[in-house]
């Protein structure tokens, strides 16, 4: 008697029971026709499987690490709220998402896909984000090699959980407020929020409430990890293990000209402009971010070594390292190919012009950066001539 | 609230050491859970919100006996991520969905390759929408890594027909799939 299609499909996934796998085993050897069969269905069930491999979370879609959701999840079964209630808080529990290192500066999509997956963007923020700005640095990198370290699903879900396993979120960003003049969202920032003042139309203000959170670093596994992925010859200084990082990110404001996101929209997304939103023109203010670190940290010899992991070579990251102040640049890195930056004069300092070119992706984008008075500003937009930015940045109230 | 549901709670204030509490049976299903939620969903926000509401059914209504839980958490998880599924098809057709995942998300380092991969989802989603219930489930599950005992509990279905069914299923997702490939 031949197999039933049962017997095949559980024997090419070792789901029969050690008995039943023999005798079918046995039975295969013996019999053409099943032989064939099985054949027939192992190579539609490997085409079946590679047709939904796409399906599956990478690991810049991993959810948030189970430790945190369980935390929270524990802290809403305990409020005295009702059951229905905690249905409704149970949605947003997770939301507002945690802000990338630099979202706070506003709605523009040039910092969030600086780095190719979430990890190494965390990295870069944990290397390079030892500050507190008073000027602002671009850095072209070459993505080539990172983008080779993303095709490397299990050390991409590592740097992942490693990285959310030392993060803990001090103070949760509340959710973005619009508020109705420049005055208000000045005493909500805590500092005079300037506006463009020969704006056609008045903008959307956006107050956007700071986050806190801190790392604390494992450079053992952090180390094995480098190891791992190919960057054996780059050694994290000792005095990294346990060290603890404080991040703060403070109150920020966004101006909306024009039609423009909705910045209630989910925290990611909120930097991503839609080619519809081709007259909008932001407008960012933030004081800025202030990172704290133990003293004995060298970070120009970490600033290196995560410059290495972005694909330079030590001379090259030495000799941009010197030229840096890594207590108060902040260093925007811009990958080589897709963007290209100048120096521009703007409100009475020197600013950084940054323009993404256009792809297949999307429209071409500016950004225009700059520090003053402690207050980094930064206006972003869709479309290839910067001009307004400028034109905004220089009458600026 | 059931007499289950009452023991797990009990459960995580004072732990024997062989009962099974919410945090232990979060900690080792909650990867697995979001994982079959982001497969038929396709959007981070909403699979780890259903995976969120997948564990607070849980804690409201847990089912009587531990070694049901496994299967009554995916019945659960695949039911709410299905119907997601099946509301997005009223919300667009594929290619849509394909043109504002692209609108939405981030630019990638490789932007060919990207936009290759969103279609590819979108198309092998569709697929499933087109499928019997069951059958899109199932390949779900399986392709999720869930072993055919699990998957059997979860889909309320005998055992001994999970490869029945999976080579049944297989073979109707290939068809449906080359048949979505013109568009």
């Amino acid at each position: 008697m031949h197999l039933t299609d049962q017997a095949l499909r559980a024997y090419l996934d070792h789901e029969l029971t050690a008995p039943e796998q023999n005798r079918a085993t046995e039975h295969l050897t013996a019999c053409p026709t099943c032989r064939a069969r099985r054949e027939a269905l192992e190579a539609r069930a490997s085409r079946v499987s590679a047709q939904l491999a796409p399906l599956a979370p990478r690991p810049n879609e991993a959810p948030h690490s189970a430790q945190i959701v369980l935390t929270k999840l524990n802290r809403l079964r305990q409020s005295p709220a009702s059951g229905k209630e905690k249905l409704t808080m149970l949605k947003s529990i997770l939301a507002p998402r945690l802000r990338p290192l630099w979202a706070g500066l506003g709605a523009i999509a040039l910092f969030a896909y600086a780095f190719s997956f979430a990890p190494v963007r965390a990295w870069a923020g944990e290397f390079l984000g030892l500050f507190r700005v008073k000027q602002i640095a671009v850095l072209p990198i070459d993505t080539t090699r990172l983008g080779e370290l993303g095709g490397n699903s299990t050390l991409e879900k590592q740097f992942s959980q490693l990285f959310s396993d030392s993060m803990t979120v001090t103070h949760e960003s509340g959710p973005a407020q619009i508020v109705a003049s420049v005055a208000e969202a000045s005493q909500l920032a805590g500092f005079t929020v300037r506006a463009w003042s020969e704006s056609p139309t008045a903008p959307q203000i956006t107050v956007q409430d700071g986050a806190a959170f801190e790392f604390v670093i494992n450079r053992g596994r952090a180390q094995a990890l480098l190891d791992e992925s190919g960057y054996g010859d780059l050694e994290l200084p000792a005095s990294l293990e346990g060290a603890k990082i404080e991040v703060n990110i403070p109150t920020g404001v966004s101006l909306a000209y024009g039609d423009c996101p909705n910045p209630e929209s989910e925290a990611e997304r909120e930097g991503s402009f839609r080619r519809e939103m081709s007259n909008c023109t932001i407008l960012a203010e933030i004081s800025s971010p202030t990172v704290t670190a133990p003293p004995d940290i060298d970070l120009a010899q970490l600033a290196e070594i995560g410059l290495q992991f972005t694909g330079m070579s030590q001379d090259q990251a030495q000799a941009f390292s010197q030229t840096v102040d890594w207590t108060s640049t902040l260093v925007v890195p811009i990958p080589r190919n897709v963007a290209s930056y100048e120096q521009v004069s703007v409100d009475g300092v020197t600013g950084n012009l940054i323009r993404r070119t256009s792809n297949d992706e999307g429209a071409p984008q500016y950004a225009l950066l700059w520090v003053k008075d402690g207050i980094i500003y930064a206006i972003g937009g869709l479309g290839s001539n910067a001009d307004k930015a400028l034109e905004i940045a220089n009458s600026l109230k | 609230m059931t007499v289950a549901s009452n023991k797990l709670r009990s459960a995580s204030s004072s732990i024997p050491s062989d009962e099974r509490t919410f945090e232990t049976i979060f900690l080792e299903h909650y990867a697995q859970v979001y994982g079959v939620l982001f497969r038929l969903v396709g959007d981070r926000a909403e699979a780890e919100d259903l995976t969120l509401e997948t564990f607070w059914r849980l804690w409201e209504r847990a089912p009587h006996t531990a070694e049901h839980l496994g299967g009554w958490l995916y019945r659960v998880a695949t039911r709410l991520g299905y119907n997601a599924l099946r509301a997005a098809k009223r919300r667009a057709n594929y290619e849509v969905e394909a043109g504002r995942y692209v609108l939405e998300h981030d630019s990638p380092p490789d932007p060919a390759h990207e936009v290759e991969r969103r279609d590819e989802r979108a198309r092998v989603r569709e697929v499933l929408r087109r499928m019997r219930p069951r059958e899109a489930q199932l390949l779900i599950l399986r392709h999720s890594g869930l072993a055919y005992k699990e998957i059997a509990a979860a889909l309320g279905v005998a055992p001994g027909s999970i490869g029945t069914l999976l080579a049944r299923a297989e073979k109707e997702f290939e068809k449906l799939y080359a048949y979505t490939e013109g568009g």
